[in-house]
């Protein structure tokens, strides 16, 4: 009799230890493993990021990096021959994540320290994230303009005329998103453009061109990615840029799991690690304006309050991919 | 003297001294299948295929596209300047080198080859920084006339002719130099003897066996024009001037466009049909003519006497060499050594520290040095062994169908960089027999491999169409075997042409950008990669720091090569 109890007992205890001690705070098993992760984002960053994410969990995390561009290119070509063989993908297309999730490509995740961050950051039902924040703005080249622009408009100032510079949005997907979203408001329509195109602004290839023409004095005023020109600034380029008055534009840069990862745990804690004050951290030291609530923006950013962000009209570019491309192409002579 | 002083060629096939020459051939044309074939049948059907449905809606869709065809007028307009101009530098250049007593000549070779080996892309922005609105030679002049605006903007048609005239004429002068090193220079004595005229002597005989030689370099130059896609890309897009290949890069970028990579396929298969269309030519021209032949190279060839042109003409080519090699370098080196790009580069401004970030500072970079240097080396061996076999099958066995080779030879090289690297992607991504290629170095290796090869085969074809079967005949019958004869009478005697093909692909393999930057893996990045990485970042000046390193180093290599190497050019 009394062995019969004491051997329930040692079952049950047996099993709430196993419940307890084996498990980790998610309910599921520690991540471990590599993964792959195909970005666009700076290599310093990628790997600050991925070392620290590696001495904190183990998983080791092999990162192919190169322009948006070929990151595009080699997820069409492995897709075409069958799987996207990434498990992580970080770069500025929001387009693009959003046609691999419309084809159910993209893994749908909560990741628990994101709760820290607004819900609008979380696109697509959880399928994609964004972990910090950057922006297009005004850029300017601090040996050749004497007068701080301020708005969006002063790019066609006469004074600027043919020293103003954009990436192209037939190469850059945050360029793309950029004049989408212009032609689609009010204040600003075709007609901003027309207006550039009378100045004769120049269009450039990618961020990285246009920095470079900044910084030359080739061009002195420009539209340009602000992390870019935090970065040659901080190196001593003639280069700074201003927060626009009608508002900077968000450049959504998602993170997203590819669905059918062979390591889906791993896959998720590293999205999830994002997200966590650690990272964050790593992200305001490098200048970058956290997606979460809770931390302080980097010196010399304008604080929460008084920063004016313009979001793209995602559902407007969707809708009127063509006729973006063929109007820009048309105000601008590029066929 | 159209006519051979020899007897003509015998068109039939020589033995074949038993088993061991035709296991060779097997294992080659195993090999390039493997290589070669592979890869360019998906790209060809990929064309042909829309939503798994084999259909020409593509190339119709190309033909009906204005811009498409627009641009590829563009293309074949600065690739036929570029050709013209850099084929005409590159003989005369070569034919200067080796065949006159021009002083200095071991240098001026270095120095005419060093446009070569700047990495493309860098080599682009290098004229950026010197001729762009706002670059080094136009402030320069700016400050100096005191003038608002510059002398000169590279942008535009011109400066894409003039860019690729500038990195290409060192194709032919690489094969010429080849080619007039081999050259037998009897003819040329007897035509002196019987009293012709240096004018007369270069126009009848020179001239006439040289022609292979200028047409395979022509050839190379001509693709490797139509096909690039770094300096258009640089020096068009502000001008909006475009090419077909950038038009090309576009349509794979453009994912919401349905079978853009298909599209992608098809208009890449119209520089394939260029390309075919002047290897054919090129087969008619040289057909119809019978080419002289070397018969045994024992003498060095006697050399022109320039006399009192020697001076005006080192004159011309200090003036030349100047601005071809000597102003980009110096524009990388300027940029490298400014503390931040954009400040101007006065002695305040100058810094080493950029070199010694680059050279130490990067971990990536010995490694990508070590993997550019094992796979150009790897390319450029496997593809002279290859094409040795190759253009023996042409030129001496004349098997049926080689021509065939020829042209599937050239769709990895005239076909962008970009599609080659999606065709091998798509044709490698799954195990084949169990060989596990993407995602390893061994698939960017094939990659060189495939894209390179056409540089060996055309300039080993120059070589080999040099040399008399009457050589080998002798031999022979002397009761070696075909491979012997092979071995030890033609191989030393096409020397020459091997080491200018085993350069040719050495050099750009070590940078290599549009395949490698779709290839590699992690630990497998390639120096062209790593440069325009950092360049792409906004890291102007360490990207020209590397750059610089770079052409140093292939100098170096280079120069050692040459110390090492047993007959050489000039003495």
């Amino acid at each position: 009799m009394r062995d019969r109890r004491l051997g329930i007992v040692a079952v049950a205890l047996g099993m709430a230890a196993v419940l307890l001690g084996g498990t980790t705070a998610g309910g599921a098993p520690a991540p471990s493993g590599t993964i792959t992760l195909y970005t666009s984002e700076s290599d310093d960053d990628v790997n600050l990021l991925t070392r620290d994410f590696t001495q904190r969990t183990g998983v080791r995390v092999n990162v192919f990096r190169a322009g948006s561009g070929p990151v595009v290119s080699r997820i069409q070509a492995e897709l075409q021959a069958g799987r996207i063989q990434a498990d992580v993908i970080w770069f500025a297309d929001i387009d693009f994540f959003r046609s691999l999730a419309q084809r159910d490509l993209l893994e749908s995740y909560s990741p628990p320290a994101g709760r820290r961050a607004p819900g609008e950051f979380h696109y697509d039902n959880n399928r994609m994230h964004e972990v910090r924040l950057i922006f297009n703005v005004i850029a300017f080249n601090t040996r050749a303009v004497r007068f701080k622009p301020e708005s969006w408009w002063d790019l066609s100032l006469p004074r600027y005329r043919g020293r103003a510079g954009m990436p192209s949005p037939f190469i850059s997907g945050a360029a793309f998103n950029h004049v989408g979203t212009f032609a689609a408001m009010r204040e600003f329509g075709w007609d901003f453009y027309r207006k550039l195109r009378a100045n004769d602004a120049k269009v450039l290839n990618s961020n990285g061109d246009v920095a470079r023409a900044l910084a030359s004095g080739e061009i002195v005023i420009a539209q340009i990615v602000d992390f870019f020109v935090r970065n040659l600034k901080a190196q001593g380029s003639p280069v700074d840029h201003i927060w626009p008055s009608e508002g900077a534009l968000l450049i959504p840069t998602p993170v997203a799991i590819i669905k059918g990862t062979q390591n889906l745990e791993a896959a998720q804690a590293f999205v999830n690690y994002l997200y966590t004050p650690e990272a964050q951290r790593l992200f305001v030291q490098r200048s970058y304006i956290p997606a979460v609530r809770d931390m302080p923006y980097p010196a010399g950013t304008p604080d929460v309050a008084t920063l004016k962000i313009l979001k793209p009209n995602l559902a407007f570019i969707e809708q009127n991919r063509a006729t973006i491309r063929s109007t820009f192409g048309e105000i601008f002579g590029i066929q | 003297m159209r006519e051979a002083a020899l007897p003509a060629a015998r068109a039939r096939s020589p033995r074949l001294a038993g088993g061991v020459l035709v296991a060779a051939g097997v294992v080659l044309v195993a090999a390039l299948a493997l290589l070669v074939v592979y890869p360019s049948v998906m790209l060809v059907v990929g064309s042909l295929v829309a939503d798994g449905r084999l259909t020409l809606a593509h190339y119709w869709r190309t033909f009906q596209d204005r811009a498409a065809v627009a641009t590829l007028g563009n293309s074949l307009v600065v690739s036929t300047a570029a050709t013209v101009l850099g084929t005409a530098l590159g003989t005369v250049l070569a034919w200067l080198v080796t065949r006159t007593d021009l002083p200095g000549r071991r240098h001026w070779d270095t120095l005419l080859l060093l446009p070569y080996m700047i990495p493309p892309f860098i080599g682009a922005i290098a004229w950026v920084y010197l001729l762009g609105p706002a670059g080094y030679l136009n402030q320069l002049w700016m400050a100096l006339t005191g003038s608002p605006d510059p002398l000169v903007v590279i942008y535009g048609p011109s400066g894409i002719v003039f860019a690729l005239t500038l990195y290409g004429y060192p194709i032919v002068y690489a094969t010429m130099r080849g080619v007039l090193q081999q050259m037998n220079p009897a003819l040329e004595e007897a035509a002196r003897i019987a009293g012709a005229t240096p004018a007369r002597l270069l126009r009848d005989v020179t001239v006439p066996l040289m022609l292979p030689g200028v047409l395979a370099g022509a050839l190379l130059l001509f693709m490797s024009s139509l096909a690039n896609f770094g300096i258009p890309a640089v020096i068009g897009f502000p001008a909006r001037y475009f090419v077909l290949p950038t038009r090309i890069y576009r349509t794979i970028l453009n994912f919401d466009l349905p079978n853009n990579l298909q599209i992608a396929a098809a208009l890449s298969m119209w520089l394939v049909a260029i390309g075919v269309v002047l290897l054919f030519l090129q087969r008619r021209v040289l057909r119809s003519s019978r080419f002289v032949v070397v018969t045994g190279q024992a003498t060095a060839p006697s050399r022109v006497e320039l006399g009192r042109w020697a001076t005006p003409i080192a004159a011309a080519l200090g003036a030349f060499v100047a601005i071809g090699a000597a102003l980009p370098v110096g524009a990388m080196l300027l940029t490298a050594a400014t503390r931040a790009y954009g400040l101007p580069p006065v002695l305040e401004n100058l810094t080493l520290q950029h070199f010694e970030t680059v050279a130490v500072g990067i971990p990536k970079v010995p490694r990508a040095v070590a993997n550019s240097l094992a796979l150009a080396s790897g390319a450029a061996t496997i593809i002279v062994v290859l094409a040795l076999g190759i253009a023996y099958l042409i030129a001496r066995l004349r098997v049926r169908g080689a021509h065939l080779l020829d042209v599937l030879v050239t769709i990895p090289y005239a076909v962008p960089g970009t599609v080659v690297a999606l065709a091998m992607i798509l044709a490698w991504i799954r195990p084949v027999l169990g060989v596990h290629l993407y995602n390893t170095i061994w698939i960017i290796l094939l990659a060189y491999v495939a894209r390179f090869l056409i540089f060996g085969v055309r300039t080993l074809m120059a070589g080999l169409s040099q040399v008399h079967d009457s050589l080998e005949e002798a031999a022979r019958i002397s009761g070696a075997s075909g491979a012997r004869a092979f071995r030890e009478i033609t191989l030393p005697i096409i020397r020459p042409s091997i080491a200018a093909g085993w350069f040719l692909v050495f050099v750009p393999a070590v940078t290599e950008l549009t395949l490698s930057i779709l290839l590699f893996s992690v630990g497998n990045e390639t120096l062209g990669v790593v440069i325009y990485g950092l360049h792409e970042e906004g890291k102007f000046a360490l990207a020209a720091a590397g750059a610089f390193l770079v052409t140093t180093m292939l100098v170096g290599i280079h120069l050692v090569a040459r110390a090492v190497s047993l007959r050489e050019l000039v003495t």
